[in-house]
């Protein structure tokens, strides 16, 4: 054959076997979706794990909950649970749960009935109940539960019948249906529970999951991706995709490339950096949303001089807030006022800031004792986090505004395990860490991160403990009514506010960048992705 | 030739062994994952055993089999580099063969000039490169990983091309499309420093074939220049060059790992550098002890092929060892 016949036949086969590949192609991307995440889960049981990451890629896929919070009206809705009651004393919540809910059939387990009470009650018991079996079958444990002490609040769990069941409190707490809502509350099942204790393999109850939800468990290659199905039994209206790819990619650069040449559809937390760059792209859009997160700068309040509430006001007034918007979140974030983020319910707008005035700083240490300043520590977390894309950076700046009042820092750079240990030592002057949330109710700031209880429970790395403080928290939680609760917890602002163990610095803003086209991607301000509605026009 | 055959493996018996000792070292007293009972040359003799068997441990990131993640990422770096080596030769020998036919001309200037140039740009700096252009800014070619993730290939072979094309996925042709696509542009980077190796080892056999009688030769016989290059000289410059390929076998793997890390390629160069992040002493052994073994193995190899197709070879061996 003569080259000019070669190139005779070859191109137009090639042109066809070109145009037939990307047919069939926009038909293998139109039922399936890729998100490029930032890294890979550390369980497939969100009840075992904290990070965001893990609670992305399971919680909405693969489980669902007794109940929801709507992101758009913060009020519940029904989950697995249609309906549900609280007892006159507060102490009983009852939930009537949802009838013909498949579990998900795979290769590794066949469902042979419904969802029923004894998922629930498996589901829970697991974490409450030290004697469960599946208690210890996690490494990690149950971060989420144990800090909430889940086990001393619920008294007991009760069967009613197959479709009803009962939790029985201690005490009376507000927080609690809340808790149930968050998403490490999901509802595993207890038939494939029983079929890995017959087989001996209890462990893989956490990475070989089960759910109701929306997708299940296909493939999973350890730092490379994950693969999800649809669930074509799913009780609600079935997932418009059939296909959901994880694509685990830690740097930002590398998602941002895959976003452009359309190996990603939807990339997570692009850095803020590229955020000018991204939407000058036409073929890319970007979502941003207001997070249920802050970055604070929080002090050590037992330790001289910062156990003078003069001196932290003093170091407030030296923070230019504007300035750290642009140059660590590049207009990312917005300026904070309170540990609670402008969306929470209880944000207290009342607040004012500290004015950035490093002439009245000076006037306060001096009246502190100290006019010639002091040397201290500032802690820095060296990755970026959600709340704070650069610590470091943020650290930098802070040290520059101080310097101009007499105050020396030296900046310590740490990875979360060693930060994490130096805060439990207490060893430090300062630092600065943040928040995110994990579920829309405000106790979840406040307990943790500053209640008296939280410096022995070793959460309350200020080491500040305020009996008034205390108190107001603590009657807000047993409080029905909702204008009480907002009352007390705006007071409480106030308080941390006068008081600063730690200055609120900024609400980071939880960005998407998306293919242009693709509708019905939700997230939630406390973290969390859901993909169910998701379909590609 | 037999007694030559036994003397390099000989050498590849040592050279092993004195990478197990190295291995031995890094798996007992680094990653500490082997039972030790005092006696060093017992313990070795066990860990021999071990990893004759496959047992290379634990690594501590994933709880999985080192020998297992290894058999998953290695034929990535090894598809990656066999294509790289076959563009290198597809492309190196012709134009070396016209730079030694040529010798001392302006051509063959040129073509040496330009291949210097290529061989001294930094392989990371022209990964980036490509990758800004191809990728983004003309949006030709994907950018990372081997298989868009949506098509659902099984791992036979662990060679994307072949699993592709054998699969039975319905999406399997354009699997094998995409698996090609995204072949393309870490090839090209890859095979950038060996394809100028092959044209200047190509350019002087070339041009040292030509000063043999043998070409004036058939020249006067009446040969047209294509009958001479393709009867002799290629048939006599192309068995030489197969000791240098060989030599830069190892050239290549080690570039691969820079590709692969720039492209997110899924071989055994980012397992490598993750594990080292990952300080997972137990994966960094199993992977540098794989990646040792294999280098050696297939430098002896080519040596003994290059001697059983080329006899004039075999003698200049015998007169230097």
């Amino acid at each position: 054959m003569h080259i000019p016949n070669l190139i005779k036949y070859i191109l137009p086969l090639t042109v066809m076997l070109s145009i037939t590949a990307c047919d069939k192609q926009t038909k293998i991307k139109q039922h399936g979706l890729s998100y490029c995440t930032e890294g890979s889960p550390s369980s497939f049981n969100p009840q075992t794990a904290t990070s965001n990451v893990t609670l992305d890629a399971t919680t909405s896929q693969l489980y669902n909950r007794l109940i929801y919070i709507d992101p758009n009206t913060q009020q519940f809705k029904a989950g697995l649970a249609i309906d549900w009651e609280i007892s006159e004393d507060r102490l009983s919540y009852r939930f009537f749960l949802r009838k013909n809910v498949r579990f998900h059939h795979t290769d590794y387990f066949t469902p042979t009935r419904p969802f029923d009470a004894d998922d629930v009650i498996f589901s829970f018991s697991r974490i409450l109940d030290k004697t469960n079996p599946y208690h210890d079958v996690s490494a990690t444990g149950y971060p989420f539960f144990e800090g909430i002490e889940l086990d001393q609040q619920v008294q007991a769990l009760v069967k009613i019948d197959d479709y009803t069941i009962e939790f029985k409190l201690v005490r009376p707490d507000s927080s609690f249906i809340a808790n149930l809502a968050s998403d490490f509350s999901v509802i595993l099942s207890a038939e494939y529970a029983d079929t890995l204790t017959a087989l001996n393999k209890q462990a893989d109850i956490d990475n070989l999951p089960i759910g109701t939800g929306p997708f299940k468990f296909k493939e999973y290659r350890t730092d490379n991706f994950i693969r999800y199905q649809r669930h074509d039994d799913y009780w609600g209206d079935n997932a418009k995709i059939k296909q959901l790819i994880f694509d685990i990619t830690p740097n930002a650069s590398s998602r941002l490339a895959k976003l452009l040449t359309q190996e990603c559809d939807i990339m997570a937390y692009p850095a803020a950096s590229q955020v000018e760059m991204i939407s000058e792209h036409d073929r890319v859009s970007i979502s941003v949303e207001t997070g249920l997160n802050v970055a604070y700068w929080a002090f050590n309040t037992e330790k001289a001089p910062f156990d003078n509430p003069k001196i932290r006001r003093a170091l407030a007034h030296t923070i230019n807030q504007e300035t750290l918007l642009q140059a660590v979140y590049y207009n990312t974030g917005v300026n904070a006022k309170s540990i609670l983020p402008p969306v929470s319910w209880a944000y207290n707008p009342y607040l004012k800031n500290y004015k950035y005035n490093l002439a009245y700083a000076r006037q306060l240490l001096t009246e502190a004792g100290y006019p010639n300043g002091f040397s201290m520590d500032i802690m820095a977390l060296k990755s970026s986090q959600v709340y704070n894309p650069d610590a470091v950076k943020m650290a930098e700046l802070i040290q520059s505004e101080l310097a101009q009042i007499g105050v020396e820092v030296r900046i310590i750079k740490y990875e979360w395990q060693l930060m994490e240990k130096k805060l439990q030592q207490s060893e430090y002057d300062s630092y600065l860490l943040g928040w995110v949330a994990d579920n829309n109710d405000p106790d979840n700031f406040f307990r943790f991160q500053l209640s008296c209880n939280a410096i022995n429970t070793g959460s309350n790395y200020t080491r500040w403990c305020n009996s008034e403080f205390d108190d107001l928290i603590n009657q807000a939680v047993t409080e029905t009514e909702y204008i009480e609760r907002v009352t007390l917890y705006y007071r409480a602002q106030e308080i941390i506010q006068q008081e600063l163990p730690l200055i609120p610095l900024a609400h980071s803003l939880r960005l998407h960048a998306y293919t242009s086209g693709l509708k019905g991607v939700e997230t939630t301000a406390f973290g969390g992705i859901n993909f169910i509605n998701t379909v590609r026009q | 030739m037999f007694f030559y055959i036994i003397r390099r493996i000989n050498l590849l018996v040592i050279t092993i062994a004195a990478l197990t000792v190295i291995g031995f070292y890094l798996r007992t007293r680094v990653a500490g994952d082997l039972a030790l009972d005092g006696n060093v040359f017992s313990n070795y003799l066990d860990y021999l055993m071990a990893i004759s068997q496959g047992d290379l441990g634990v690594t501590t990131g994933t709880a999985q089999p080192v020998f297992d993640e290894i058999l998953t990422v290695f034929p990535a770096t090894l598809e990656l580099c066999f294509s790289a080596f076959i563009l290198s030769i597809l492309i190196g020998v012709p134009i070396g063969t016209v730079a030694g036919m040529q010798r001392g001309s302006s051509l063959d200037s040129t073509i040496m000039g330009i291949s210097l140039f290529i061989f001294s740009i930094p392989v990371f700096w022209l990964a980036s490169l490509v990758m800004m252009y191809f990728a983004l800014n003309w949006n030709w070619l994907p950018v990372t990983g081997r298989l868009n993730l949506l098509y659902e290939i099984d791992s036979v072979t662990g060679f994307m091309l072949i699993d592709t094309l054998i699969s039975d996925s319905p999406y399997n042709q354009d699997a094998f499309y995409d698996a090609l696509k995204h072949l393309l542009l870490p090839t090209i980077v890859l095979a950038t420093v060996p394809t100028t190796e092959v044209i200047r080892q190509m350019r002087n056999h070339v041009s040292d074939v030509m000063k043999q009688k043998y070409i004036k030769a058939a020249a006067s016989k009446g040969l047209s220049k294509t009958q001479i290059i393709l009867r002799h000289v290629l048939r006599n410059a192309i068995p030489n060059m197969i000791p240098h390929l060989g030599l830069q076998f190892s050239t290549v793997l080690t570039t691969a790992m820079v590709t692969e890390a720039v492209f997110s390629w899924p071989g055994i160069g980012r397992w490598l550098i993750n594990s080292i992040y990952q300080q997972d002493h137990a994966a960094i052994q199993g992977g540098m002890l794989t990646v040792a073994i294999f280098v050696v193995t297939a430098n002896v190899l080519t040596e003994i092929v290059t001697v059983v197709i080329h006899p004039i070879r075999r003698k200049e061996l015998y007169a230097q060892h």
